[in-house]
């Protein structure tokens, strides 16, 4: 292949911005004594920016609105969301800890009264429904105040 | 011509500090940054959306989609890549993902070049009033829209994305998650083939 067929096969991307620095060199070397290579790059270019000069069609304003608002729903959604779990998670764990001090919490201020409060190996059972339905408790205000405020959201929007 | 470029650049780099910025807000749940995000990008998406599924109401649901998947993907977005090609494959994505739906055969690699359905030719013409003075160039533009619209997909979409978008070969491969050495050879190709078809429509017709 001679040097005018390996340069004409480098033209198309020339006119693309495509070439290495080398390419670029080479092309433009032989382009100042090829007028067929200088012809047919001049074509090139003026096809691409052509490309360049193709209308811009814009989106309407509604289609703006929609998107903007459309994407504002989901962002402060998932601010909500974020907002409920961390609220969950907050009241369950605290409602362990909760569960896992009560007892000795309740026999310091009771003055051992209330020692059959303490988890014992020989009662599990008791113990075990003692402190589960008190983590239950806790789980159920934390729904029940999510819920309300779920509400009080919904009730906002419509 | 010196003080351009160097205006330029730092034009340029402002831009895309504005974009880091802006980003980094929307990462917070920021929607101003939103805002700002799309003012900035707004024009290009659509262009890019239309110019792959060429129906304006398809184009207009995706440029929604686009934007709530950023909104829900940002988190994940690596800063270090470029926000442009991030976007731009976020709603090549999802054109794809339509465009798989309804008509599987725009997908493939095609033989010829030219696209074998129908080209909504009227999508991509300029609204604005005729003028005299521009009207020969005007023609040619429309003529020109009128062949890229015809195209097949895979090249009408790397020369939007070179050519109008304006983007680095580097993240075209990245949209279209190709090797550089494929972009390249759609691009030459792409040329090639919108050329000849030029040539084919309107013979003796010179593109200076």
């Amino acid at each position: 292949m001679s040097e005018h067929d390996e340069v004409r096969e480098l033209l198309t991307m020339a006119a693309a911005g495509a070439l290495s620095e080398s390419e670029e060199l080479r092309v433009n070397r032989h382009a100042r004594e090829c007028a067929a290579c200088t012809a047919e790059i001049a074509e090139w270019q003026a096809l691409a920016a052509g490309l360049r000069r193709l209308p811009t069609p814009q989106p309407s304003a509604r289609l703006i609105e929609l998107t903007r608002n459309s994407v504002a729903r989901q962002l402060t959604e998932r601010a909500e969301r974020r907002w409920d779990q961390g609220v969950m998670i907050s009241v369950l764990v605290f409602g362990w800890v909760l569960a896992a001090a009560g007892w000795m919490v309740l026999r310091f201020l009771s003055g051992n009264y209330l020692v059959w409060l303490s988890p014992e190996f020989a009662r599990p059972w008791l113990d075990v429904s003692l402190y589960s339905g008190l983590i239950w408790l806790t789980g159920g205000l934390a729904a029940v105040m999510l819920g309300m405020k779920r509400r009080g959201r919904q009730g906002r929007t419509i | 011509m010196g003080t351009s470029m160097i205006s330029a650049a730092i034009m340029l780099s402002e831009g895309m500090v504005g974009v880091e910025a802006e980003v980094a807000q929307l990462r917070r749940g920021d929607l101003d940054a939103l805002g700002a995000l799309l003012a900035r990008y707004q024009n290009r998406l659509y262009r890019y959306l239309l110019r792959l599924v060429r129906e304006p109401a398809t184009a207009e649901d995706l440029f929604q989609q686009t934007w709530l998947r950023v909104a829900e993907k940002i988190g994940k977005y690596d800063t270090r890549r470029s926000f442009d090609a991030w976007l731009f494959t976020v709603a090549r994505n999802l054109a794809f993902d339509h465009l798989r739906r309804i008509a599987p055969e725009s997908l493939d690699e095609p033989v010829g070049g030219v696209d074998s359905t129908t080209a909504r030719i009227d999508t991509m013409r300029s609204k604005e009033p005729p003028a005299m003075e521009t009207l020969l160039a005007r023609e040619r533009t429309e003529r020109l829209a009128i062949a890229m619209d015809g195209m097949a997909l895979i090249y009408r979409e790397v020369l939007a994305l070179r050519f109008e978008e304006e983007m680095k070969l580097e993240e075209i491969a990245m949209v279209q998650a190709t090797p550089l050495s494929t972009v390249k050879t759609r691009l030459r190709r792409g040329l090639e083939v919108l050329r000849g078809d030029l040539q084919a429509r309107y013979p003796g017709e010179v593109w200076q």
